[in-house]
């Protein structure tokens, strides 16, 4: 099957200041993929570049086979580290956005996840708490059909409830025609919930492959060989 | 796609502005139906309806303020900001992203005016006002035309149609200098002093546009082309457009190609 996301010795530098060296790796359908690095690692620039907010100084980036443009904007979900919604709108405002814009995205899918997590949908943005903000964020999110999510530290500021929810709606949309990209340095989290794991270190791709077969080879877990591989 | 996009760029700067004009004509109505008495329009801004005339005065300056204030605000902030993860990612042209803010940039001024001419109405309007106009109308305008006629010849309503599009183009000229200004300022280079760094684009911009403007006058002037100002005129209001499109092209390709979002 053709990769979901294909990165052929993608590099970035700012002036002087190489982001990402030569980086290349693919992810196939179906996988939930950990995206692991120290704060600086290149995650936020890969994460970028994916999404089209970058351009890369070189290599090139395939989502689904198709070069970055706006088919492959349809066909990524993507959840960045920040408020990136309209604050003044009401969350009902939102669901009609996203709607507007996006073709596969599951309205009713959504409202039943702000009903589960008791979200009123007539309040403002503005009026809601961060890790509400955030949440509701992550369900617009993953109320898309889409080929590829790419969520950028989905539970960091969240409570544990909470993220466990979160990780169990991850989980739950899993199909085998897409897959998910989760960037995080909160490693033991998310570690059960992903297939395969990649390192980032300085820009470069330190290791990569399947967490079953990753935990075997060296007798410890993704969390203890982060530590191993980042050691300060 | 455009067409959602200015959908929703409405909805997010109607929240300002309707109310504004809500009160504009609010305080105009007070002024008519509360301060009014059969005097002429220059004796009327003299007795009471003082306050209200400051509030107007007041709410049309608050009113040129805020769409300038608006206009840079939305751009930078929906696009340049946090929103921008947003606005970048979804599925538009980055062209469209730019357009939207600029079409409805200029309706609102085109709607500020058009309330403009409302509260005028509503303030001086009577039976002799409306006489009044219809008379400028059936009588004063066409005069007019024949005046116009004899100076420039028979391009008389060519002449107004490029007023009115000069003014027009001129204000778009500006809207769409100031993105470009915006969209340089987030060069990565410029990254603590974005605000400063759009100011001085802008300065710089604007003196390279007027110095080419007024040499491409002064040019004309010397192959003898005229002093017709008919088609400075029209040299100008192309110039425009030329400047309009090379500026707008300029922006798209700095958020193409060059996007920096924090």
């Amino acid at each position: 099957m053709e990769p979901i996301l294909e990165i052929t010795h993608v590099s970035k530098t700012y002036g002087k200041k190489e982001a990402l060296k030569d980086v290349s790796l693919k992810i196939e359908p179906g996988k939930v993929v950990g995206l692991l690095g120290p704060n600086g690692s290149g995650k936020s620039t890969l994460i970028k570049l994916i999404n089209g907010l970058l351009q890369p100084t070189d290599g090139q980036i395939l989502v689904a086979g198709q070069a970055l443009g706006i088919e492959t904007k349809k066909m990524i979900s993507y959840l960045p580290e920040r408020t990136y919604l309209n604050e003044w709108m009401k969350v009902k405002d939102l669901l009609g956005f996203f709607s507007d814009f996006y073709e596969d995205f599951d309205i009713e899918k959504a409202r039943q996840m702000l009903a589960t997590l008791k979200i009123d949908e007539d309040s403002k943005l503005k009026t809601l708490s961060k890790g509400t903000k955030e949440k509701v964020q992550l369900i617009l999110v993953m109320s898309r059909k889409a080929k590829l999510y790419v969520l950028d530290e989905p539970i960091g500021g969240v409570d544990p409830a909470a993220r466990d929810y979160i990780l169990n709606t991850i989980i739950k949309n899993y199909s085998e025609e897409s897959s998910v990209i989760i960037a995080t340095h909160l490693i033991q989290e998310v570690e059960n919930i992903c297939d395969d794991i990649i390192f980032l270190g300085y820009g470069e791709v330190r290791l990569q492959g399947n967490v079953d077969d990753i935990r075997q080879e060296k007798g410890q877990s993704i969390d203890a060989l982060f530590r191993e591989v980042f050691r300060c | 796609m455009l067409g959602k996009l200015i959908k929703y760029e409405f909805k997010a700067t109607g929240r300002t502005f309707l109310p504004l004009y809500g009160a504009i004509l609010l305080v105009a109505l007070i002024q008519r139906f509360l301060g009014r008495s059969n005097k002429g329009v220059f004796e009327e801004l003299n007795t009471l309806g003082n306050f209200t005339t400051l509030a107007l005065v007041g709410l049309f300056i608050a009113l040129v303020v805020i769409t300038l204030i608006v206009t840079i605000q939305r751009f930078q902030k929906n696009l340049l900001s946090d929103e921008g993860y947003l606005m970048f990612t979804l599925p538009v042209k980055i062209r469209s992203l730019i357009i939207t803010k600029m079409l409805v940039a200029v309706t609102w001024v085109i709607l500020s005016g058009i309330v403009g001419v409302i509260t005028f109405i509503v303030l001086f309007a009577t039976g002799e006002f409306f006489a009044e106009v219809g008379q400028m109308f059936s009588i004063f305008i066409p005069r007019m035309m024949i005046m116009l006629q004899d100076e420039v010849g028979r391009m008389g309503l060519f002449v107004i149609t490029q007023f009115a599009l000069a003014t027009f183009l001129m204000y778009i000229q500006f809207v769409v200098l100031i993105y470009l200004s915006l969209a340089i300022g987030q060069f990565p280079s410029f990254q603590k002093h974005r605000t400063a760094a759009s100011f001085i684009a802008f300065f710089v911009i604007n003196t390279a546009i007027n110095w080419i403007t007024g040499m491409t006058m002064l040019g004309s002037l010397y192959t003898g082309a005229n002093m017709d100002p008919t088609k400075s005129l029209f040299i100008a209001n192309i110039m425009a457009i030329i400047f309009i499109v090379v500026m707008f092209e300029g922006t798209t390709y700095i958020l193409k190609k060059h996007l920096n979002l924090e």
